[in-house]
């Protein structure tokens, strides 16, 4: 277990390092904030265990055999995002699929 | 398309990790039926998984039945292949059925995008429950909300008086599912 100063170091790199990519765009974050937080929770302690911002939807092994492969933000990224309209992970989203997020989210807030 | 609350939950005819063909027939003698769509790679699940088990263990004499359902891809994923669900049920002795949905037919009925996502069907099988298993995959002592377990003692508390479950839907975290 990480402690809380490692663990909010760590969070602020990868936070920085995720709004600074998003600022370059073409890609954007996913609107849910609480998925947002997960991922950068995840990516801060492989960041803190491995040394590497580990996709944290990639089993680590699996990470660790590929090298450079998963670490955020990853090499498939692109290819997913342009397939599926987010990243494996689904901290990176396209416009496009922002938008029908949204509608989806705002749809749920109704039920 | 996702099903809503109050909805009918959708009718299935899967492989279990024994061999068996489980339909909702199978389950007809349980209260509360307990969906999660899941799969074996996932750390998020893999996180899970000992509490997955621990609510079964604790919620089956209240008459709840935790089904998990793999749909993932095993082209892209092939840890989540039925062989290797097999072996992760084996090894982690899970206490409940874990059936393989390589059509992706239940997500796409469901609507899940994640794993794990838990859906909730009441005693006339209507949903009453979507969302997540608590509020912390990383560490199960630091958890504030048991989202589940609450949900299932309101459903179980209200069965008898036919009040709403309460929190209906909360965020699931989890990785995404794995289409073809």
């Amino acid at each position: 277990m990480l402690s809380m100063k490692q663990e909010l170091t760590a969070k602020e790199r990868i936070r920085r390092m995720v709004e600074k990519y998003v600022a370059k765009g073409p890609y954007r974050l996913h609107p849910d904030h609480d998925r947002v937080e997960s991922i950068i929770q995840g990516l801060a302690k492989n960041l803190e265990g491995y040394g590497r911002a580990y996709c944290p939807c990639v089993p680590v092994e699996k990470c660790l055999e590929a090298g450079r492969k998963y670490v955020c933000p990853c090499e498939p990224h692109h290819d997913d995002i342009a397939r599926q309209g987010y990243c494996d992970c689904a901290l990176f989203v396209s416009e496009e699929f922002l938008n029908n997020e949204k509608m989806y989210i705002e749809a749920l807030a109704k039920v | 398309m996702a099903i809503k609350i109050g909805e009918k939950a959708p009718d299935f005819n899967l492989k279990g990790v024994d061999g068996k063909i489980y339909t909702p027939e199978s389950f007809k003698d349980y209260k509360i039926l307990v969906l999660i769509i899941s799969c074996n790679h996932c750390p998020y699940v893999v996180a899970y998984e000992d509490r997955m088990i621990g609510i079964q263990r604790d919620y089956l004499d209240k008459g709840v039945r935790i089904v998990a359902i793999n749909p993932n891809n095993e082209i892209t994923h092939p840890e989540d292949s039925f062989d290797n669900m097999v072996i992760r049920a084996k090894k982690k002795g899970f206490n409940f059925p874990y059936l393989r949905d390589k059509p992706q037919d239940i997500p796409k009925i469901l609507g899940a995008r994640y794993t794990p996502e838990v859906y909730i069907f009441d005693q006339d099988r209507r949903l009453r429950y979507h969302g997540g298993i608590d509020d912390n995959y990383d560490n199960p002592e630091a958890v504030r909300h048991h989202y589940l377990r609450d949900a299932l003692d309101n459903l179980i508390d209200n069965l008898i008086s036919g009040r709403d479950v309460g929190r209906n839907e909360t965020p699931v975290v989890g990785c995404t599912i794995k289409w073809k």
